[in-house]
């Protein structure tokens, strides 16, 4: 079977992208595995629903209280039992929270950045705390990480074409602490070079990654998620 | 403010309870911790007489179990934590649930530490680490004090501990980088790096003033506990210790933190140029 289509905006991309980007995809990803101020208000992921008649999916990344306070928010709105949402999420506090609050009407997705922790658990264990927590799907960037989660009953989205290596919280683009942010970094990505790098570095938002080729052919993997690149600079 | 430091030998122990520090922490070469073998305790005997030392003096020394371990390894992990724990050590600082879980139902006397590591940034994340058996957070470099700042109160009774920022901080949120993974290669994030037009570029991180604009901050906010990493070079740790305990009184003198911020700036730069130093000899 062939792998649904889905895409990654943040809001303010989506507010940006024209009538014909969202031509041909399944499911929208809004919001940001990386960026805490990048995470969707009430309005804008009700503004995604508006204009998108296939499935909306919340992504997240670590979060502070406050940035907490708007993804409970979203929650409590948009995710009922009838209509489960589905979460990425990136967060233990956020991972808890809706194990023990909202189990009922969210769909957890393990994000990227938690899923190199969940990793590197002993089997056993790691089969239990994904079970417990109500993870039924994980979102991967890299086919080497695929072994490491087969065989318990998970789906994967495969995102491409970008591979996350490293994030900060000191805003490359506006060189501050995630206070008050002017969106500097929409639609921009910046190449890096250095003779030691096998291929360059892309600087996307707050997360450093490279640009990867063609997904990997895998009967797991029943959704590719887009994360465009735009030009790189 | 208390100091919680970082040593990897007996002799840096002994010198560093002499200068006052509150606490000690460490690693050991054969358990999985967050440094380099180099920057731990060599030998078990050596890092136990640390441990009963500090304990003489009546404080507390924690043993670093802040990397991931499987089988064999996690076993001894373990062990070495129970026989520590018969001589007095006085907390494990852990990363993973898994370990934090084995460690709880060990049911020792030393208490449980959860590193910065493991990534505590909110409330709800704090309350889990007081379900799962911790006493103690260890707040992400990676916080403002802004951000901190409901986490240092949180109601759960959990001491929290910040990092000494005014001397390093990692720009990037350390246990998510892998970037190591791409050129092998330490410090792949102080790189010169060519960005567009073949204008130099550098992955940004909080200059001097944000770095004791952060320290004033965490003060103001009442973080109990002050953690100076361990170093390679144990001259340059001192020079920081030395700072940090300045640092604290500048703080209790200062008239706000515009003043706190200029002469801090001063003295940072008397550090940073050692490190710089310290750093070309690499």
């Amino acid at each position: 079977m062939k792998p649904e289509k889905a895409l990654l905006l943040s809001a303010p991309a989506l507010r940006a992208a024209g009538p014909r980007a969202l031509t041909g995809v399944k499911t929208l990803y809004l919001g940001d595995e990386f960026c805490q101020n990048l995470v969707p208000s009430t309005e804008d992921f009700s503004a995604a629903l508006g204009r998108f008649s296939g499935k909306v999916v919340l992504v997240t990344p670590l979060l502070t209280d406050a940035a907490f306070d708007s993804v409970e928010e979203i929650i409590k709105e948009h995710a009922s039992p009838r209509r489960r949402l589905e979460v990425v999420v990136n967060d233990l506090g956020l991972l808890h929270t809706v194990r023990k609050r909202y189990a009922d009407r969210v769909a957890v997705s393990l994000g990227r950045v938690l899923g190199h922790r969940v990793k590197v658990m002993p089997r056993a264990f790691m089969a239990k705390f994904l079970k417990d927590h109500g993870v039924r799907r994980v979102d991967l960037d890299d086919p080497a990480l695929l072994p490491r989660f087969a065989g318990l009953g998970l789906k994967f989205s495969f995102h491409h074409p970008f591979r996350y290596l490293s994030v900060t919280r000191f805003c490359p683009w506006e060189k501050h602490w995630p206070a008050a942010c002017g969106l500097a970094c929409e639609n921009r990505v910046r190449k890096l070079e250095h003779p030691r790098l096998p291929s360059a570095l892309l600087l996307k938002g707050q997360a450093y990654g490279v640009r990867t080729g063609r997904p990997p052919l895998s009967q797991a993997i029943d959704r590719l998620v887009n994360e465009p690149l735009g030009a790189a600079k | 403010m208390k100091t919680v430091v970082g040593v990897k030998t007996y002799a840096e122990a002994e010198t560093m309870l002499r200068l006052g520090a509150d606490e000690l922490y460490g690693g050991l070469a054969a358990v999985p911790n967050h440094r380099f073998p180099s920057q731990s305790f060599q030998t078990m005997d050596e890092l136990k007489a640390a441990v009963k030392l500090a304990r003489k003096l009546g404080r507390r020394f924690s043993l670093l179990v802040n990397q991931p371990s499987f089988g064999a390894r996690a076993r001894r992990t373990l062990s070495v934590a129970q026989e520590l724990d018969a001589d007095g050590l006085g907390g494990c600082i852990v990363r993973e649930l898994p370990m934090l879980e084995e460690l709880r139902a060990l049911k020792l006397k030393a208490r449980l530490t959860v590193s910065s590591l493991a990534l505590c940034f909110n409330l709800p994340a704090m309350k889990r680490c007081r379900e799962l058996g911790a006493s103690r957070v260890v707040l992400p470099f990676q916080l403002t004090p802004g951000e901190a700042a409901p986490l240092i109160k949180n109601p759960y009774g959990l001491e929290t501990e910040v990092f000494f920022h005014a001397d390093f901080c990692c720009a990037n949120v350390d246990p998510a980088c892998r970037l190591w993974n791409l050129t092998r290669r330490d410090q792949t994030c102080r790189f010169p790096y060519r960005g567009p037009g073949g204008a130099s570029w550098r992955m940004p991180e909080a200059n001097a003033p944000q770095k004791m604009s952060a320290v004033h901050g965490f003060l103001r906010s009442g973080a109990q506990y002050l953690k100076i990493i361990r170093m390679h070079d144990f001259s340059e740790e001192l020079e920081v210790f030395k700072f940090a305990r300045i640092i604290d009184k500048l703080y209790a003198k200062a008239s706000g933190e515009d003043e706190f911020v200029r002469l801090g700036e001063k003295l940072y730069f008397t550090v940073s140029r050692h490190a710089r130093n310290a750093w070309k000899k690499r």
